[in-house]
């Protein structure tokens, strides 16, 4: 594989991933096996069976959920970018391209991670910036300085692994000292409590009203209900609270 | 103040607001705000529309929605249109209290992401898949073309629409609301569904568990599995309380929380106490 075929896939690898295409709409569908798949082939010289590693790969996707952030399998939106041309260095076989996308996919996972913890540090710059009443460069740090290290992140990645090959992969997975990433998962799991601790903070008039906190919280978690149900329900209970409202307000 | 009920029909300026959101809500995504910085963006593009000639009042519009958002990007944009008129109006005549909008906009996240999730992702996505797959058989390129295209045609319509209607509908729900005087009850009634869906959301996106468990001769206990028995998501419960009385009562500010965690999470790793 020649330098200008990594560096090529590197680029499309992030683009098709950096949210750069059409936002966070565009990115439903770019990222998908299928399509890195053609663009692979392209690059390669090979579309018809780039199309074909791509269409099996998708096949083991094609029910992936990305809900609240979380994926449901991990994820090989980067791994692709490698695993699909280096498959098809050695004959587009599939079996090679899944081979090589699924182990690397749990180091991404943790790369994730890494990456949305950085991203708590820009968005608090943003915040600064607001504060300071600087929004334009707010709105460009949201959106330019995640990209820009998106940018390095992965395309050096996919452009190394595809040069290096595959016996590379092993190497980094096992160099990662474990205790970093643990610290990080137990970190990305407490997170949220911050973000739903800020967002309450704004919506109690009076701690009284925590009372529907623990009621939602209760009806989601001990009674099993999803959130759509528990919406209904509290939009049922907060008309009960408004028609109260009305009768005392005649009354008074 | 015709110039804001202009707004609401000028195509320029919801194509701009939405794009804001659109490109904002998943690049700079963390697990404390998730698609919030999508909405500061839009925020952010609409406030000189909003506020001509007040910069503090563009600020403080813009660090309202520094919070917790989260929907699916393709049918939730409803939501940011919703919270887009609501703010026009907010905008218009000031009687509109930023609490009902931020309630309004959380109560309706949460049901559009499961929507959204289930209807696009679950469902309209997957079918596209499956179809654009057989039509790659042999490596075809119509298969991709097709992906491409079939999303383009159904989504866009989907999602413009969604958006332009959200925005009616918090222009047309807000004037209702203030000019049938039940403003007030209204606003509490609604704070109170945002609490409660806030309750729900919590307890499906945060989970606080321990993993210590200790062996007292032939008794082995299990600490979370006896915290789940007495209560499921007790600690994540107490650890929101203690994070919420951090930041009312103690004024901790939010970096310094992050970095109290960061050390908890430490702590927690190497010792057990937090799995």
């Amino acid at each position: 594989m020649s330098i200008f075929q990594a560096l090529l896939l590197g680029f499309f690898g992030w683009l098709m991933n950096s949210h750069a295409l059409l936002g966070h709409w565009g990115f439903q569908i770019f990222r998908r096996p299928l399509i890195a798949g053609m663009i692979c082939g392209l690059v390669m010289g090979d579309v018809t069976k780039g199309i074909m590693v791509g269409a099996v790969l998708q096949a083991m996707y094609i029910g992936t959920m990305n809900v609240g952030g979380i994926a449901s399998m991990p994820p090989i939106d980067i791994s692709q970018w490698f695993a699909i041309p280096l498959a098809l260095l050695q004959g587009g076989d599939a079996e090679v391209a899944i081979a090589l996308a699924v182990p690397f996919s749990f180091l991404a996972q943790m790369l994730q991670v890494l990456l949305m913890n950085v991203n708590q540090i820009i968005l608090h710059k943003a915040d600064d910036l607001i504060a300071k009443g600087k929004l334009k460069q707010a709105y460009w740090t949201h959106f330019a300085v995640p990209t820009a290290l998106n940018l390095v992140i992965n395309m050096s990645i996919i452009t190394i692994l595809c040069l290096i090959g595959s016996a590379a992969i092993d190497v980094i997975v096992s160099a990662v000292p474990a205790s970093i990433m643990g610290i990080l998962g137990v970190f990305t799991k407490i997170i949220p409590l911050l973000g739903f601790a800020i967002l309450l903070n704004s919506l109690l008039k009076n701690n009284s009203q925590l009372i529907f906190f623990v009621l939602g919280f209760a009806l989601l978690k001990v009674v099993g209900l999803n959130v759509i149900t528990i919406t209904i329900i509290g939009g049922a209970i907060a008309y009960v609270i408004f028609m109260i409202q009305g009768k005392a307000g005649e009354n008074a | 103040m015709t110039q804001l009920q202009n707004l609401s029909k000028d195509k320029h300026f919801l194509r701009k607001t939405m794009w804001s959101f659109l490109f904002g809500s998943g690049v700079c995504f963390t697990m404390e705000r998730m698609m919030g910085p999508g909405m500061v963006n839009m925020m952010i593009a609409s406030a000189k529309e909003l506020y001509p000639d007040d910069p503090e009042k563009q600020i403080e519009l813009c660090q309202n929605h520094c919070v917790f958002f989260n929907t699916q990007p393709t049918v939730g944009i409803i939501v940011p249109g919703i919270v887009l008129g609501l703010e026009m109006e907010r905008a218009k005549t000031d009687e509109i209290p930023n609490e009902l909008i931020q309630s309004v906009k959380t109560a309706l996240a949460g049901p559009f992401a499961g929507i959204g999730d289930s209807l696009i992702q679950g469902l309209l996505i997957p079918i596209l898949l499956s179809i654009a797959i057989s039509l790659s058989d042999g490596g075809s390129v119509i298969g991709v073309l097709f992906l491409i295209g079939a999303y383009f045609l159904i989504c866009y319509p989907l999602t413009w629409s969604l958006f332009k209607t959200g925005v009616q509908m918090g222009i047309n729900g807000a004037e209702q609301i203030i000019s049938s005087g039940i403003k007030d009850r209204f606003i509490s009634a609604v704070e109170i569904l945002g609490i409660l869906v806030v309750g729900a959301v919590t307890a499906s996106t945060a989970n606080v568990t321990t993993g210590l468990s200790f062996t007292f001769g032939e008794l082995e206990i299990n600490v979370q599995a006896l915290f789940d028995k007495v209560y499921p998501g007790l600690l994540t419960m107490a650890a929101l309380g203690g994070t919420l009385w951090l930041i009312r009562k103690k004024k901790v500010t939010p970096l310094k929380i992050m970095g109290l965690f960061l050390i908890l999470s430490t702590i927690g790793y190497f010792t057990g106490i937090l799995a």
